[in-house]
């Protein structure tokens, strides 16, 4: 009984994967089923399209572990023998499909940035490469492979009215995890970048910290979150890591993201090709950052940033 | 006193990759470094042996013909020896290449902990580390800051973006530090002739007995079929002569073209 199995620990991201598993299913011949693992089962699950949801239950995963997860999605894959796992590449998805995948001993491809089906029945795998420099293509030569999908990635498909069924499934989850002795939430007041559809981001052209009170304020004036890049998260901690943007910080899709004093680093790049426009000031004409955006302006920061703020005032008047 | 293994991958020095259009990167002529996050393992590794005397630092490498000069970086470091698994071809997958270091870290022996860097700077998957975990049927601790150890026990910290969760695991457990955990120190003249002198062995897969059925060329089960250099179509408007107002005019208009501005005053 064939077919695409999708995961993801958040209810957002499990209705995401649907789409991407669709467009296998369709190719394979196979339909999908969703799982969903631990307690608080999103209604909203059996209404995206999936032939299926299967509920795994048991004692040991109310909360998310890689080790009892991997206990039962490893229970899934055993009775349903899924040629295809789609786990939402978030921080815990990653820890799970790597671990599951070895339980299974099954290829595994993380990221994936596009899915396809060769005429011969072939999935291949787009990915970023190299830090951001290259694109990476792999072929699945052997099945089951658990394959990760970045959240935001893919809209859920429509909801619809009917639900599918969602049955319930009692798995044993006993492996060894670590314990959790403190939990320290960063006060940042709840920034989520990746939601933001604006982002205006700090880079090294900012010379002491005071001075980002400046980007702070045009954020304010213009309706925008704040970004930054590496070294300002990092090196520096001008910022913190919430405010992060590039490859191994947070990836952005913005409906607008602007660079104020940020060179363009390759890995600063590879966090925003997903944004549909880039505006980009710095006051090196030959940064590479011009060679990676929509509009650049060859400017100091420091005399751009009022005339911004002005600009944007007599538009909104 | 603690046994640590740790596991490193030498890369291609991404900086210094040219890929074109419709040509193959040759990548086997790029330089090769130990990837940066394995760096921070070695570095977490060195200085959990230094607060508890008598512990070891085990490095182990699945490479090909070069990984040499990654070993030897490693026990520059602070390795105090290390285990070569040569790579049976160069197009091993996380599957097969986890199989490999964790047979290896078997015929190793009992270890404490198993470390190894978050993601790899050229692939960036983050398999391996989960995946040797569950091979040898240990916790695993991911996305690390900083790592104590207490009697027999791990307490580590691990930065989750919004959250940073402090856990604590019975020994043995695998942990995978973040880059920047920490500031990989550089071997002096003294490190890196005396790393020359540390103990090496290399193993293939026939010693580790791995089955031809993963670690054949054609036996893998994600191949890469190609690498393309990475395009972004981008409008590439630069504005150089305009005065700033007239820039920011520009920009505020594009802003209000796609609908984003909003806010406060």
């Amino acid at each position: 009984m064939a077919c695409i199995l999708t995961f993801s620990e958040s209810e957002r991201t499990a209705l995401e994967l649907l789409g991407p598993a669709f467009g296998l299913a369709a190719k394979l011949g196979s339909k999908v089923v969703a799982a969903w693992v631990g307690p608080n089962l999103p209604s909203d699950l059996a209404h995206h399209g999936a032939a299926e949801v299967v509920h795994l239950t048991g004692a040991g995963l109310d909360a998310f572990t890689a080790e009892r997860y991997t206990d039962a999605l490893a229970a899934a894959a055993a009775e349903l023998e899924p040629q295809v796992i789609l786990i939402g590449a978030t921080r815990d998805g990653k820890d799970l499909a790597g671990r599951l995948a070895a339980r299974l001993k099954a290829g595994g491809v993380s990221e994936a940035q596009m899915l396809a089906v060769s005429a011969a029945g072939e999935i291949t795998v787009e990915r970023t490469f190299l830090s951001g420099n290259a694109v990476q293509v792999v072929s699945i030569r052997r099945l089951p492979v658990v394959i990760t999908v970045p959240p935001r990635a893919h809209a859920p498909p429509p909801r619809v009215d009917a639900a599918c069924l969602a049955r319930e499934k009692a798995v044993t989850a006993a492996s060894r995890v670590p314990e959790v002795i403190e939990v320290t939430e960063k006060s940042h007041g709840g920034i989520r970048i990746e939601d933001a559809p604006f982002i205006v981001s700090a880079g090294r052209g900012f010379k002491k910290k005071e001075d980002l009170a400046l980007i702070e304020d045009l954020a304010r004036a213009l309706g925008a979150q704040v970004g930054c890049s590496r070294p300002l998260a990092t090196d520096l901690a001008w910022m913190t890591e919430d405010h992060w943007v590039g490859l191994s910080g947070h990836k952005v899709r913005p409906k607008v993201y602007m660079t104020l004093g940020i060179s363009g680093q390759i890995q600063h790049i590879a966090g925003i090709r997903d944004s549909e426009m880039i505006i980009s000031v710095n006051s090196d004409p030959n940064a590479p950052i011009f060679k990676a955006c929509d509009l650049g302006v060859v400017a100091d920061l420091y005399k751009f940033i009022p005339a911004l703020k002005a600009a944007a005032a007599r538009h909104r008047a | 006193m603690v046994k640590i293994l740790v596991l490193v991958k030498q890369v291609v020095d991404v900086s210094q990759v040219r890929i074109e259009v419709g040509k193959a990167p040759n990548l086997a002529q790029v330089p090769a470094k130990v990837s940066d996050a394995d760096k921070n393992a070695l570095e977490a590794a060195v200085k959990l042996k230094e607060k508890a005397p008598g512990s070891e630092v085990i490095v182990v490498s699945l490479g090909g013909p070069k990984v040499g000069e990654s070993i030897n970086e490693s026990l520059a470091i602070g390795g105090d020896r290390a285990f070569i698994v040569s790579q049976p071809h160069d197009g091993l997958d996380a599957l097969a290449t986890s199989e490999l270091l964790a047979a290896a870290a078997r015929k190793i022996g009992a270890v404490d902990i198993v470390l190894c860097g978050e993601a790899s700077t050229d692939a960036y998957q983050s398999q391996i580390g989960p995946r040797v975990a569950e091979l040898l049927q240990i916790p695993q601790i991911t996305f690390v800051k900083t790592i104590e150890i207490a009697d027999k026990s791990i307490v580590a910290t691990r930065e989750l973006g919004e959250k940073v969760v402090k856990v604590k695991a019975a020994m043995p457990a695998l942990i995978a530090i973040v880059k920047d955990a920490n500031q990989p120190r550089l071997p002096n003249l003294m490190a890196i002739m005396g790393a020359k002198k540390k103990p090496q062995t290399t193993w293939k897969a026939a010693d580790l007995g791995v089955s031809d059925s993963l670690t054949a060329a054609d036996q893998v089960a994600v191949a890469q079929v190609d690498i393309r250099p990475q395009i972004m179509q981008r409008q590439l408007t630069v504005l150089k002569d305009k005065t700033i107002d007239e820039a920011a005019e520009a920009v505020a208009l594009e802003l209000v073209k796609k609908g984003v501005l909003s806010g406060g005053h």
